[in-house]
């Protein structure tokens, strides 16, 4: 049960009848006799919430940055119409606007209620609970129930960085040899035989078909085909700091999404490890048309963990996930925890059969301060920041002279950085 | 009221809190940290608006109550019989003197009962007899028992209970105008017609008296067909004299007394004894028993309007709390400010003074730049570091070889390498460096520029750790232009 305003209002109506009336006692009585049943009057007419019955209709997923549009049906099975404000109630970061509607709804006929979630964080979101407060016909006062509805709507990692995937595809057609630049592809694996033209390396003529064809031929390569590619992410504590306005992890999911997208139509197979004390998720080697959906479901639900990341559990769930030499990415931070500690001892089982690209994201912040020089607390704030910067140069040093690519690039630049280095493996037949 | 302690508004144009916005600093790059921060300026359009509106409404209501609130009757004069004003009694005193009768005008009752003479010839007139108390008015009675005219004008119904005469109150208002006696009182029927009026009316008790006051009758008169008597006369068989009960002296004054029959029954009442004492109870004693308490003035239907305005509220409550379903929660991931350890660890820098281990990472920071730019291996030869100076930063960071990081960089300025050593390695002036730059790079003798004797502040070898924070900061602006030089930012 619940008032309205109104009753309140006659109560203060009647205040005034009290002030004003020769004898305020009788006037008094009436008046509070007088609301009290009405109110009650009112909730025995109000319209049953038990009566009503709700479904929803709508996508079960959209990509961060996309409205998504839900209905929801109120259907009356009661006797009476049911005049109510219905509040559907969803987590914050849904942002499920309107709030609240205010609807009627005749006895045996339906409603629906539209809905539009504008969520601001990925993860999945579920309604809380559907609250109904039915009016009687006087306005005065009414009933309240509850209903559910379950429902799910996945929100998936937004892919900024699709933007740079034409960029990406043509840098690797260029890589494939699919346009006419001189000296064709790169690469080991053979392609095909032509004519050979001045110029030619003469390493590559083939005297095989020479022989046969009277004519100097040549063989021509390409870039090696159905490599493996497996995509580390690290979700452990310090993927849960923040840059520019997302956290490190959800960049690394971005440059994730944009190197798999390139890897697959380079024909190459792409898995995915999120590990930190254990490993979250594992998906297979694939390279199947949908692996990117699949991918970009399986990461809606990751969230950064507040433990240290395991780095021989990565190890080992890595080498057992695939056999043949793949080149493992590594999204992580070059901090000496996590390198020196951790990844330092784990790494010589990897590099002996993988190649390994660890891939960082540069804190602009650290840049800003770096040179800050507004009175003595920057300066000693550029201190540390110099600092800073000079253990991830430490690091990195240290990761390359141990035979491991590294890619350290700010956030804007991320994931075509990553997928650079894999181009430029691919390129130099390194996979 | 709230306006007095409510700041006066400033005139527009000035901002709020400018005196000492500076803190004890006064100006200077601190003064935006500490800024006081004052009422905005829209802030402060309302508090004026406000006060603007509270002002209005007290000056409104002061107007109002001056205007209604204006005593009908004048003020000190009213009723007196020295006064020839309107609302005196001047005229009726002369007419009694003329008579032979000795007007007194007092203004205590204890100076008329108090004053040697005979009860029996006595006439008072009490005026305002409300403020006197029970003790008092007891003696008013009993003066009237030994035979004297007591004469209460305006007595109410708390004062007649004082009295203890079978006589009510009825609270109805007369029209003014003249009445017609209508009762078999003498001295009205002899008057005739008059103007007599007041605010209070006496009737008949709906009750026998009994006790004291049994035997004790009244008599009303000029008491419209419904409704009470503005004039009573209460006597009894045991009483010498009588209590005459007036609503209202009004017909007594000087505008009024030629008026209809005014004059003859004042006579009438009042000449009946060659005494006269005219009582105006100025002073309020201190147990009145016409004492009315705030509750009695507001009456009943005040506080039955107070407890549905309180009904009205639980209801307000009950409305403006039951919510439309509770708060949803929602388990948020921790995310904190990549870049929050660096910061943190700068302050504790700036905390503990850390000048030296700062000046190390700045200048560790730019020897890695530089010898990026400049295309040297970032990492010497172990030992060749050596001579640098070991600090907690050092340490940890080998940077590239000194020698032939200065020699490229006195290469690249002109400057002279003393002083690109001291700025890139403090103090330490190795030998073996000292030996190999300047030999290698050594320019044409008059290029170099003269050698700092002392003039410049800029850090030399003799100053190799920053002392206080200044020259913290003016080391970090020396490597900016050092940087700049050899083609940074």
């Amino acid at each position: 049960m619940a008032i309205t305003g109104r009753a309140a209002a006659c109560a203060f109506l009647g205040a005034v009848a009290v002030a004003l009336a020769p004898v305020p006692g009788v006037v008094i009585l009436i008046v509070d006799l007088l609301i009290v049943g009405l109110v009650l009057l009112d909730v025995a007419l109000a319209g049953s919430v038990r009566a009503l019955e709700f479904s929803r209709s709508g996508p079960r997923g959209a990509r961060l940055g996309q409205p998504v549009p839900l209905v929801l049906t109120v259907s009356n099975n009661g006797t009476r119409a049911v005049r109510a404000r219905i509040r559907d109630a969803w987590p914050p970061s849904a942002g499920a606007r309107p709030l609240t509607y205010s609807v009627t709804v005749p006895a045996g006929e339906r409603r629906f209620l539209e809905a539009t979630l504008y969520p601001t964080r990925r993860g999945d979101r579920e309604p809380f609970r559907i609250t109904v407060r039915s009016l009687g016909p006087l306005g005065l006062a009414g009933r309240q129930g509850r209903h559910h509805c379950p429902w799910r709507v996945r929100v998936l990692p937004p892919f900024h960085s699709r933007r740079h995937l034409p960029s990406a595809l043509a840098r690797l057609r260029e890589v494939e040899g699919q346009v006419a630049i001189r000296g064709g592809g790169a690469g080991s694996e053979f392609d095909s035989l032509r004519d050979y033209v001045i110029g030619d390396d003469v390493r590559n003529i083939d005297w095989r078909g020479t022989a046969r064809r009277g004519s100097v031929v040549v063989k021509t390569f390409r870039p090696e085909r159905d490599r493996r590619v497996v995509c580390v992410l690290d979700t452990a504590r310090t993927s849960a700091g923040r840059v520019g306005d997302a956290p490190r992890l959800d960049h690394a999911l971005d440059a994730a999404l944009l190197l798999t997208a390139v890897a697959l139509r380079a024909g190459d197979r792409v898995g995915l490890v999120a590990h930190d004390s254990e490993a979250r998720l594992t998906l297979p080697e694939s390279s199947e048309g949908n692996l990117l959906s699949r991918m970009s479901e399986a990461m809606a639900t990751l969230e950064p963990a507040l433990v240290e990341a395991d780095h021989e559990g990565i190890v080992s769930t890595v080498l057992r996930m695939t056999r043949r030499r793949a080149l493992v990415v590594i999204f992580s931070e070059l901090v000496p925890a996590v390198i020196e500690e951790s990844l330092l001892p784990a790494l010589p089982a990897l590099t002996a059969r993988h190649t390994v690209l660890v891939a960082a994201l540069r804190d602009p912040r650290l840049a800003e301060l770096a040179t800050g020089r507004g009175d003595v607390r920057d300066v000693y704030a550029a201190a540390s920041a110099e600092q800073t910067l000079l253990r991830r140069r430490q690091l990195t040093e240290e990761l390359r002279s141990r035979g491991v690519e590294v890619v350290d690039a700010a956030p804007d630049r991320y994931a075509p950085a990553v997928t650079d280095a894999y181009l430029s493996l691919k390129a130099l037949g390194r996979l | 009221m709230t306006a007095p302690t409510a700041p006066a508004p400033a005139p527009p144009g000035q901002p709020a809190g400018t005196p000492g916005a500076g803190g004890p600093g006064g100006p200077g790059p601190t003064g935006s940290t500490f800024q006081q921060s004052g009422p905005r300026p829209a802030t402060r359009r309302r508090v004026t608006i406000a006060l603007a509106v509270v002002g209005v409404v007290v000056v409104a209501y002061s107007l109002l109550a001056v205007a209604i609130g204006q005593p009908s009757s004048g003020g000190k004069e009213s009723l007196d019989t020295r006064s020839p004003a309107p609302a005196g009694t001047m005229a009726l005193a002369e007419i009694l003197r003329h008579r032979g009768i000795d007007v007194t005008p007092r203004d205590h009752a204890w100076d008329a009962l108090t004053a040697p003479g005979d009860a029996a010839d006595l006439t008072m007139v009490v005026i305002r007899p409300g403020r006197l108390d029970r003790y008092t008015l007891g003696n008013l009675r009993q003066l009237a028992e030994d035979g004297a005219d007591v004469v209460l004008v305006g007595a109410n119904a708390n004062v007649l209970a004082a009295l203890d005469v079978p006589v009510d109150t009825v609270d109805t208002v007369t029209l003014p105008g003249a009445k017609t006696p209508a009762c078999e009182l003498a001295e009205a029927r002899t008057a005739g017609r008059t103007t007599i009026s007041g605010s209070v009316h006496y009737d008949r008790p709906t009750e026998a008296p009994e006790g004291p006051a049994a035997g004790v009758t009244a008599t009303f008169c000029y008491a419209p067909p419904a409704g009470g008597a503005p004039l009573a006369v209460v006597t009894a068989p045991s009483w010498a004299g009588r209590l005459v009960l007036l609503s209202g002296a009004g017909f007594l004054t000087n505008a009024d007394l030629d008026r209809e029959g005014n004059a003859a029954l004042a006579l009438g009442l009042l000449a009946r004894h060659s005494h006269l004492d005219w009582v105006i109870q100025e002073q309020v004693l201190t147990d009145p028993a016409d004492r009315d308490s705030v509750a009695d003035l507001l009456g009943p239907g005040f506080w039955l309007t107070c407890l549905q305005i309180l009904v009205a509220l639980v209801l307000l409550a009950l409305w403006r709390g039951r919510r439309l379903g509770p708060p949803v929660p929602e388990p948020l991931p921790v995310v904190v400010r990549a870049a929050e350890t660096t910061e943190g660890r700068g302050r504790l820098y700036s905390a503990a003074r850390a000048r030296g281990l700062a000046a190390e990472a700045l200048r560790a920071g730019l020897r890695a730049r530089l010898a990026d730019r400049l295309g040297l291996p970032p990492h010497s030869a172990p030992g060749a570091g050596g001579t640098v100076r070991a600090g907690a930063v050092a340490k940890e960071i080998s940077g590239p070889d000194p020698a032939a990081l200065v020699a490229s960089v006195v290469a690249r300025t002109g400057r002279p390498p003393v002083k690109i050593w001291a700025l890139l390695y403090g103090s330490g002036w190795s030998p073996a460096a000292q030996a190999a730059p300047p030999a290698a790079v050594m320019p044409a003798p008059g290029a170099w520029p003269a050698p700092p004797a002392g003039g410049p502040p800029a850090p030399g070898p003799q100053q190799p750790e920053p002392l206080d924070d200044a020259a913290l900061v003016r080391l970090a602006k020396a490597l900016d232009k050092l940087d700049r030089q050899v083609g940074g930012r």
